[in-house]
């Protein structure tokens, strides 16, 4: 329970609406500043000298700028009927042909926009192209508010509005209903971060949740300026066919961060079981201190709703049991294991160690063997040059001692007296 | 790279200069074909779906790289036929390293410049006519975008049927890689999973990663096909990778429980006459 409410806590932010009006009005001051960003986009695809048909309730904000261009231009006039809808006429341009058919706003607030593209079609020149703005439902902010059940969104955002033209999707399935395509679509776009909170004053979301919302590669587009040909580029069965998958845009990236925290928690939540097994142990002491008294409450009250509560303890109790024996066997699986891995590792270092011990006995008993014969033969070299030597010493002594004067004398007396001395 | 730079420059310059009006015209009516897409497979054994693989690709794909992991059942040999399979690779490796593999294969595909390079398996089949579907995507709707994500739909007993609970029904992954701005190194990494299975195809530091275009071209994917496939295949994940906790125990694979089904199990859907995949 304490982990779940620290997740709870730490994931789920209280989401807080403040004064919604003023809000709006701040989004509007951010819108403005997207729609003249639309504008020039739009300005700049029309190449200079273009002969240009706006048609458009705003074609005031393009005049100026397009005859700076050397644009010629003509403005279809317009007229709100009586379901306050815009209507065109036409009559003041007929017969005429135009390289370029400006249609800012125009066609996402048109009652029927395939009727109307038919229509206005007629007044292309060959290899003219007609010129729109659309807005994207599906940017980040409104995704936001209709997360938040926002009412004010339909006042703001869908009011006089179709949704043929609400999104990248849409448009590319209503222009191949009508056999035509996109020839170049600029993206008007704004990032929604963390650190611009200011733009999302309605909304506190999760960091994660944002995040999701912006990777989606259009949700940052706020209007789509983009030309439209005639010409199909896709078989518009394809078409129909592929935009029947969702193209899950924010539960792929959702699935993402949920894997992260599901191995992140199971990591926490296995480290707990292995370290506070004290705990469990306490809770199955206390719960079975309960148990019993409630057991002696029973028998005095035999109170229904105390059966209950027994049952509940009981299979309380049982399952936490069942849960300490499972964890208790694999703890002690665990141990035996470990010791049997313990004991291997030990008689294999011992075995090592004794191993190591003989050799280096034989090695030193193989040196000392060695050493002694060695030593015994250098012994035996000396005595024998010793022996040399002194039998050397031996000579020369009795050498000179025969050389010797008195040995001489005694020689020659020998002689003289006959050898008889010798005899 | 400066020279060549300033050489197309001064080209440009003149044309603009000269041909004004053409040159625009030029850049507007380019052929949408002009991008050249560069396809890489990784197999093993797939000869049962790489004919009809390569013949979905070799549409739009202007080059095929194999890598071959000593396939046993003739799938090189089938890869050889096609024209547009320029090389044919082994692994730089014994051992099973889908990671080492797909890297390989980036190198190898990078060295022709290609303007994409497309990451595909043999057992992955494109939805027909999806050329036309992508041409436009790349060139004209998305022309900024770096990633493309695809949908993978499972086909499940039928060529006809493909199955669309749980994670059969959003299952999306990134194929598709725009070169220009990607820096000089990529690299997939690797993973805690033996032999780094489930690597991804398309390297997490590439520009674009984070926000990829959601492309509206199909993909069917059949390695489900066979309930004896798929049995065979659920043995082989489940012996090779016993504690994944990021595949729910892989139960999905072969029936409709497991974290990844659906809540009410198996949910199957016809696929149109026109979009049936022809084996």
């Amino acid at each position: 329970m304490e982990l779940n409410s620290r997740i709870y806590q730490k994931n789920l932010q209280l989401i807080y609406s403040r004064n919604i009006q003023t809000d709006i009005e701040k989004m509007n001051d951010f819108d403005s500043e997207l729609r003249e960003q639309s504008i020039i986009s739009q300005i700049d695809i029309i190449s200079n000298q273009s002969n240009v048909l706006i048609v458009s309730k705003n074609h005031e904000l393009f005049t100026k700028k397009l005859t700076e261009k050397e644009c010629i231009i003509d403005i279809a006039k317009t007229k709100s009927d009586s379901n306050n809808e815009l209507v065109f006429e036409f009559e003041n341009i007929e017969n005429k042909k135009f390289q370029v058919i400006l249609l800012d706003e125009t066609i996402d607030n048109v009652s029927n926009p395939i009727e109307f593209i038919k229509k206005i079609k007629e007044f292309l020149m060959p290899e003219g192209y007609l010129l729109c703005t659309a807005y994207n439902l599906f940017n980040s902010i409104n995704r936001l508010r209709f997360l938040n059940g926002d009412s004010q969104i339909i006042n703001s955002v869908l009011r006089n509005r179709n949704l043929e033209f609400s999104s990248l999707d849409s448009i590319l399935l209503t222009l191949s209903e009508s056999n035509l395509s996109i020839g170049k679509i600029v993206r008007v776009e704004k990032e929604i971060n963390i650190k611009s909170r200011l733009e999302l004053n309605t909304f506190s979301f999760t960091e994660e949740l944002i995040k999701i919302l912006t990777s989606d590669s259009e949700s940052n587009t706020f209007y789509y300026v983009f030309s439209i040909i005639n010409k199909v580029t896709v078989d518009p069965n394809i078409r129909i066919w592929t935009s029947k998958f969702s193209k899950n845009l924010v539960t792929d990236a959702f699935k993402e961060v949920l894997v992260d925290y599901k191995l992140q928690f199971e990591k926490h939540i296995n480290y707990l079981k292995q370290t506070n097994r004290e705990q469990y142990t306490s809770m199955i002491s206390i719960n079975q201190f309960n148990n019993t008294t409630s057991e002696k409450d029973v028998s005095d009250k035999n109170n229904s709703l105390e059966k209950e509560n027994k049952q509940d303890n009981k299979k309380f109790k049982d399952e936490l049991v069942s849960d300490l024996l499972e964890d208790g066997s694999k703890f002690l699986e665990r141990s035996l294991q470990e010791k049997d891995e313990f004991l291997q590792s030990a008689i294999n270092e011992e075995r090592e160690h004794l191993e190591n011990a003989i050799k280096e006995k034989d090695g030193y008993l193989e040196n000392a063997i060695k050493e002694k014969d060695e030593y015994l033969e250098n012994a035996i070299k000396e005595k024998d040059e010793y022996l040399e030597n002194a039998l050397k010493d031996k000579d020369e002594v009795i050498k000179a001692m025969q050389d010797s004067f008195a040995f001489r004398i005694l020689s020659k007396l020998d002689k003289l007296l006959g050898r008889k001395y010798k005899k | 790279m400066v020279i060549r730079y300033d050489k197309i420059r001064v080209y440009n310059f003149f044309l603009v200069i000269l041909y004004r009006k053409e040159y625009l015209q030029v850049i507007d009516f380019l052929p949408m074909n002009a991008q050249k897409i560069t396809a890489i497979y990784r197999v093993k054994n797939e000869a049962r779906f790489i004919e009809q693989s390569l013949k979905s690709v070799v549409d739009f794909c202007s080059e095929i790289i194999v890598l071959d992991d000593n396939s046993i059942d003739g799938t090189a040999e089938i890869c050889s036929g096609f024209d547009k399979v320029s090389d044919i690779i082994k692994p730089r490796g014994d051992d099973l390293d889908e990671v080492r593999d797909r890297n390989y294969l980036f190198e190898i595909a990078r060295k022709n410049n290609p303007d994409f390079i497309l990451s595909v398996d043999g057992d992955e089949i494109f939805m027909p006519n999806a050329s036309e579907v992508l041409f436009e995507e790349i060139s004209t709707i998305h022309p900024n975008s770096d990633v493309f994500d695809f949908q993978f739909l499972t086909l499940w007993d039928n060529v006809n049927t493909i199955r669309t609970d749980g994670i059969f029904g959003n299952y999306w992954q990134k194929r598709l890689l725009r070169m220009k701005n990607q820096p000089y190194s990529l690299l997939l990494v690797e993973n805690d999973n033996p032999g780094n299975l489930h690597c991804g195809s398309i390297p997490p530091d590439s520009q674009g990663f984070s926000n990829p275009a959601k492309s509206s071209v199909k993909i069917f994917h059949l390695a489900s096909l066979d309930e004896e496939v798929r049995k065979r295949k659920y043995d082989y994940y489940t012996r090779t990778d016993p504690d994944n906790v990021l595949t729910g125990a892989y139960k999905h694979m072969i029936s409709g429980e497991g974290e990844f089904s659906g809540p009410n199990g198996i949910e199957l859907e016809n696929l149109p006459k026109e979009f049936t995949v022809n084996l």
